[in-house]
């Protein structure tokens, strides 16, 4: 009942990992903070356990180790569970804004992801259909390429064959937040600039999914396939509302695609705040109502984005908004990340519960959203929710709810 | 005789300790220094922004601790400046000749030294009693009943053992030199020292012991709060708030 492997379980961390890997104390502090311990109470899951038993794994097939006693054998149930614990995980980062010594565990944990699926050990259940998902459809969720943009994007939207701005819709956003993206085009429309979009065939996945599962066989391919179609309609700045897709396409793809990107990168908060700041844009009506927004993981935690969504709600005459107790980088997760809502559902849910509950204790009239992944499990977080004022509280994606009100 | 072959035995034990704490420190090292590979972009980071000044102030100050938990910080800082100013007074046994800062910092070692028990009973009602234990992992308890036991037979040392300073140096100098080890017996000279050295052994058998399973923070921990601050700079106000 053990595994024999004779690679290193440090190859896919950087030296930077390993030593935010040696810095953990387990002081514990994170365990405050991570969403899944919350609503499980599985301590395995937390990460000083995910820490201590990947270094034990390291320990066990270091290079030392092997040139004095030919390798160590892992317990097959120890990485059973290790698998499971990292996979459950919806790397939202709490627990490394949390940490005590710092250690960003956002990237972290991606990689020891990856290390698992070299094993042959990971990803786990429907994860494991995204690459081949990816290569016949374009998106993980195997729906037609052809239908990504045709029941979403009005028709009165005039996308440019060619523009300085693109626009990017993600492929959760295109077929599992659609009110979300609808807005986007809407917005950007309302803006006045010209903006380019790929064909529904061309526009691909980002890789999000599959960097965030360990899954890098198809990323090459995919951003280059990308990045060369954005650069043919000479697109500028590339705009998103994806968060996950923001952080890949900022911090991932000029490592896939070899070479710094021909364009910039902007969320779609920042892109619309400049064009309220510009006069392009104006709220022409009123909502008398209470909003609380939540920060999305990759958004605040990520790429640092937390200002502009606030401050584009606050242009809302009427509206007031009210705050989390954990908000901006020390937000809470939705438990919607880390490609763990279609595995771990149930933990998704329960986790989506507890800032509805804030929300409904906060007596806010909606809950404001500013990601897809968010928006996608904020319906079935709803239905069965059954705290008081569930039945009250509406969840509306913040430029969704912009569209309101133009 | 007995207590002449046990003391060698420990020399020897000690020099192995040490070296075996130098190898497995080189070898953290070795794995710190490796650099990204394409294999693992998902670190990569547009820019690094961030005051170098601010960042080593965190380190210092343990600012992340202060920010999650101001109660248990209060018990840490103490903690490790006190550990640090023992560590430094110390240095006097294993250090010939003395620098002058390891001289002129005596004073305010021995003070550490009181403090550093009172710190650790600290941080362990913080912990296991605040918070009921829940963040608590068996290592930290090990770590903590190692480091206080220590720490209290030190004060204890130092108030009222009041061990052969002399004979100590003289025994610490023979364990770190390996050419003497060789020779296979103790000098007279340090033997002679050491009567009813009980409290002050016990105290460095265990500082041996602790010495093997000293975490790996220690050194990597300062690097890792230093980037973080730099890497949260470099977000702050978004990456790409510029861009247009």
């Amino acid at each position: 009942m053990s595994r024999l492997e004779t690679a290193s379980f440090s190859r896919c961390l950087s030296g930077g990992q390993l030593l935010e890997m040696d810095a953990c104390t387990r002081c514990g502090e994170c365990l405050k903070y991570c969403p899944v311990q919350e609503v499980t109470g599985d301590r395995s899951v937390s990460p000083p356990e995910k820490i201590r038993n990947f270094r034990e794994f390291m320990k066990k097939t270091g290079v030392l180790r092997r040139w004095l006693f030919g390798g160590g054998r892992i317990d097959e149930r120890l990485l059973q569970d290790f698998t499971k614990a990292v996979f459950e995980c919806t790397t939202c980062g709490a627990c490394g804004q949390s940490c005590t010594v710092g250690i960003h565990t956002q990237r972290l944990w991606p990689m020891l992801r990856r290390e698992m699926v070299k094993r042959g050990l990971g990803p786990v259940g429907p994860q494991k259909d995204a690459p081949e998902a990816v290569s016949r459809t374009g998106n993980p969720y195997g729906r037609p390429a052809g239908e990504r943009f045709s029941t979403w994007l009005p028709p009165e939207v005039k996308v440019a064959a060619s523009a300085k701005l693109g626009y990017y819709a993600g492929c959760t956003g295109a077929y599992e937040a659609r009110p979300m993206v609808r807005g986007d085009v809407l917005a950007l429309s309302r803006a006045g600039e010209p903006f380019t979009m790929l064909f529904a065939e061309e526009e691909v996945c980002c890789g999000f999914p599959l960097f965030i599962t360990g899954q890098f066989e198809l990323l090459e391919g995919l951003v280059k396939r990308l990045v060369e179609a954005y650069a043919a309609r000479g697109v500028e700045t590339l705009v998103c509302s994806c968060p996950c897709c923001v952080n890949m396409i900022s911090k991932d793809w000029p490592a896939f695609y070899g070479r710094k990107l021909p364009f910039g990168i902007r969320h779609i908060s920042q892109h619309i705040e400049w064009a309220f700041a510009e006069g392009r844009l104006s709220v022409t009506r009123t909502l008398d109502e209470r909003l609380i927004y939540h920060d999305p993981c990759y958004l605040s935690r990520g790429i640092g984005i937390t200002e502009e969504p606030r401050k584009i709600l606050s242009r809302i005459p009427g509206a007031r908004l009210l705050e989390f107790d954990r908000n901006r980088q020390n937000s809470r997760c939705c438990g919607a990340g880390g490609a763990a809502r279609k595995v771990f559902s149930e933990n998704a849910l329960a986790i989506f519960r507890l800032a509805i509950d804030e929300a409904c204790r906060k007596e806010a009239d909606r809950l404001v959203l500013g990601c897809p992944a968010c928006y996608s499990i904020a319906g079935a977080a709803l239905e069965g929710y059954k705290g008081t004022g569930g039945g009250r509280i509406g969840i509306v994606d913040m430029v969704e709810l912009l569209s309101e009100v133009f | 005789m007995m207590g002449e072959i046990l003391l060698y035995l420990l020399a020897v034990a000690a020099l192995l300790v040490y070296a075996a704490f130098a190898i497995r420190t080189a070898a953290h090292l070795a794995g710190w220094l490796k650099g990204p590979s394409a294999e693992k972009p998902g670190h990569g980071q547009p820019r690094v922004g961030g005051n170098a000044g601010a960042a080593a102030l965190d380190v210092i100050f343990l600012r992340r601790l202060f920010r999650v938990n101001k109660v248990l910080w209060l018990g840490e800082w103490v903690f490790h400046a006190s550990l640090i100013l023992v560590l430094i007074r110390h240095l006097r046994y294993f250090l010939t000749p003395v620098p002058q800062f390891v001289w002129q910092m005596q004073s305010a070692g021995r003070a550490a030294g009181y403090v550093l028990p009172f710190s650790l009973l600290y941080i362990f009602m913080v912990k296991a009693v605040a918070n009921r234990g829940r963040q608590m992992f068996a290592y930290n308890y090990l770590l903590l009943s190692g480091f206080f036991i220590i720490s209290s037979l030190g004060a204890l040392l130092s108030l009222y053992f009041y061990p052969n300073v002399v004979a100590v140096k003289e025994f610490m100098m023979f364990a770190l030199d390996p050419k003497a080890l060789l020779s296979g017996a103790i000098p007279g000279d340090v033997l002679a020292g050491f009567h009813g050295e009980a409290p002050f052994l016990a105290h460095f058998i265990l500082a041996l012991c602790l010495l093997l399973y000293l975490p790996s923070h220690i050194f990597a921990a300062p690097f890792t709060i230093y980037k973080a601050r730099r890497r949260e700079e470099s977000v702050k106000g978004g990456y790409f708030s510029t861009a247009q």
